[in-house]
């Protein structure tokens, strides 16, 4: 004898019959493919090997984008310095100590 | 359309999308197609945003086809894990725009206009009026799920394998996500 308090097993085909009548609420309406067919298609006609731009703009390709340019400056910077000699370095060690001097120089 | 030949038809028109079968595209349409756009739907809360997203998942699916590996899986799992992450794509980046306040809160997600006859239709926007915010106010993963299961008729190893989570962690999810659901429109019945 099964003892009433106790909480019953979930049935597993009232779930099945709330997900299917679930899921035929949801895609009513939606079933037409034909427009969604026709969208991409003319999508990919106009231009076959295109990347949504919106791709680019997450957070990770955004952050690799950064990190790129401050490594092509840094590089940039090394490369640029002896163009000038000792001289050039002289100048920046200049300008780096005329920044602490109150007023500047 | 049970779920082995769905399988074998998705299957067969991954293999002619990866030999360039443009065509093979439209039939993936047909099998996910209404899926996709219902999860995307109650994802975002948008009709417009979701038939954007469905469009971007085929495009993604096409530009990526040769990147496809049956090895890791079926191709419902690559497809909805597509999906899947753009909708999390858009919702963050709308989370973004909104603390900004460039963008407003839309509106319920409904069903297309184009059903025939007057009376389903009213009955259709009535059924997702109250259905919409009752899934919305489900946590993330337990909606996901469930809109997986329910809109993309995905078993629980398929879901488990797009979302990257075991199969009693999906069990879980759905369980506890038409609890949630049944208690909410339940209070909204007795209203």
């Amino acid at each position: 004898m099964t003892d009433p308090k106790r909480p019953r097993d979930p049935d597993p085909l009232a779930d099945d019959a709330f997900d299917a009548a679930l899921g035929a609420r949801l895609r009513a309406g939606r079933e037409d493919t034909a427009t969604l067919s026709a969208a991409v298609l003319s999508r990919l006609a106009q231009d076959p090997r295109q990347t949504p731009p919106g791709r680019w703009l997450t957070p990770a390709p955004m952050a690799a984008g950064f990190a790129g340019l401050m490594t092509v400056a840094g590089v940039a910077g090394y490369l640029w310095v002896p163009l000038f000699g000792a001289g050039g370095e002289d100048a920046i060690l200049a300008a780096a100590l005329g920044g602490l001097v109150p007023g500047g120089f | 359309m049970t779920a082995e030949a769905r399988a074998k038809g998705a299957s067969e028109a991954m293999d002619a999308l990866m030999r360039g079968d443009r065509l093979a595209l439209s039939r993936l349409i047909a099998l996910y197609g209404p899926g996709i756009r219902a999860f995307a739907a109650h994802q975002l809360g948008d009709a417009s945003e979701a038939e954007d997203i469905a469009q971007e998942v085929f495009l993604r699916v096409w530009s990526e086809a040769r990147r496809y590996d049956p090895a890791r899986g079926a191709v419902s799992t690559w497809i909805w894990r597509i999906a899947a992450n753009l909708c999390t794509d858009r919702r963050r980046r709308r989370a973004v725009r909104r603390f900004l306040g460039l963008e407003a809160v839309p509106e319920a997600a409904l069903p297309d206009d184009a059903m025939p006859g007057a009376e389903r239709i009213v009955a259709g926007r009535e059924q997702m009026r109250q259905l919409g915010p009752a899934l919305a106010a489900l946590p993330d993963r337990q909606r996901e799920a469930l809109l997986m299961r329910t809109a993309g008729e995905l078993a629980t190893a398929e879901i488990a394998a797009a979302m990257g989570l075991s199969p009693g962690a999906v069990e879980q999810l759905l369980v506890r996500a038409r609890a949630g659901l049944r208690r909410t429109m339940g209070e909204k019945d007795d209203d």
